[in-house]
């Protein structure tokens, strides 16, 4: 998919704080789960053990392929990086969820096609998909978890071990990445989050 | 190398009798962590199953499966092993392929490097592991009401109303 080039943004002279908020996206999602007793999701990370927990207790099995520190680690190395597609070898329809945490921030825009085009296809049909991203004068230089608590809230927590840079996609952009799929809703905060939540068809 | 954890008769032995007779040192309690693990040490591979009776420690290099259903078993900081493992309790803080099927719980460390499947009865996974693979609770999923349960699963299975009458503020609006 054919996206418009973008630019990488330093931020690194502001870190503004990132306040909790509670997830209008979240709520939709797991209410939304079809079947959520036999419901499949993935979790393309960061690792995070309250939100392993929050799910498991929802679902019958949480799938995580921990895409921030693999590529963290190859960076670091100064080992190419892979495609992300060729981490993410699953079958075809395999999840009803796949969560898209702050993640397309940290690819460029090709990387984040491809991405979004994977996960079209490793999604169920009517599975759903959350992503989320930083307003540009919101965005934290260093990466968080998005950390999930009860009633749908979600804090943020440092992950000192990750360094990756990240790049800036306005909303026309993310709306044209995600066009293969319906568009389910999308919500902005104060703290600068976009969500977008959305389903393949 | 391979160690065998102190048992708790190292302290009470009659090899020690003569000396503590006058200020007799009282036996330590036998605790299974303490008295009954065998570590594999970090200059060791092994090749083939293990079945065992005590709880396991790799420090090594290890490729098979290892059968101990009652007994703990963990991988250490600098251990690596490959294959199917079915245990009590079990904790990995270095590398692993494999699955991992336990009766408790499954605590993988910040330092570890995970890929497998994993069934068990609790999992705590610390930030900054490496993980690939699936989890799934062997214990029926305590699962918080949501709407979508309350509601018939004919109405789960319907889109989300996207109708405008939703708060519009809430969209996103391109820029």
């Amino acid at each position: 998919m054919a996206t418009p080039t973008v630019p990488v943004y330093d931020y690194s002279h502001a870190e503004p704080s990132l306040a909790d908020y509670t997830s209008m996206m979240l709520k939709m999602y797991v209410e939304n789960l079809a079947q959520p007793s036999v419901a499949q999701i993935l979790d393309v990370g960061p690792v995070c053990k309250e939100n392993i927990m929050y799910f498991l207790q929802r679902i019958k099995r949480l799938h995580i392929c921990d895409l921030f520190l693999r590529l963290n680690r190859n960076r670091r190395k100064g080992l190419p990086i892979k495609r992300v597609r060729e981490y993410l070898d699953y079958a075809p329809g395999s999840f009803d969820g796949i969560n898209l945490w702050d993640f397309i921030d940290h690819l460029n825009n090709d990387e984040t096609g491809s991405l979004v085009q994977l996960c079209h296809t490793l999604l169920k049909p009517r599975g759903m998909m959350i992503v989320t991203s930083f307003e540009k004068q919101w965005a934290p230089s260093q990466i968080h978890s998005f950390v999930m608590q009860d009633g749908y809230q979600i804090i943020f927590r440092l992950q000192n071990h990750l360094d990756l840079p990240r790049h800036y996609y306005s909303n026309r952009i993310i709306t044209s990445i995600l066009s293969e799929f319906q568009m389910v809703k999308s919500f902005i905060y104060r703290n600068g989050v976009r969500e977008f939540l959305c389903r393949r068809d | 190398m391979l160690k065998k954890g102190k048992k708790s008769d190292d302290y009470n032995g009659s090899a020690y009798n003569g000396i503590t007779e006058q200020k007799k040192i009282p036996p330590v309690p036998r605790t299974e962590t303490r008295a009954e693990s065998t570590v594999i040490g970090e200059n060791i591979t092994i090749e083939g199953n293990i079945h065992g009776n005590e709880h396991l420690v790799i420090e090594g290099s290890m490729k098979g499966n290892i059968e101990m259903d009652k007994y703990n078993f963990a991988v250490g900081p600098k251990g690596r092993v490959e294959g199917e493992i079915h245990a009590q309790n079990v904790k990995i803080s270095g590398q692993m392929i494999g699955n991992i099927m336990t009766k408790g719980k499954v605590e993988i460390t910040k330092e570890a490097d995970f890929m497998g499947d994993i069934r068990a009865k609790g999992i705590s996974v610390e930030d900054g592991a490496y993980f690939k693979g699936s989890i799934e609770l062997a214990q029926e999923p305590h699962r918080k009401t949501t709407l979508a349960e309350k509601s018939t699963p004919a109405a789960t299975a319907q889109p989300v109303n996207m109708s405008k009458t939703q708060t519009a503020k809430e969209d996103v609006k391109e820029n």
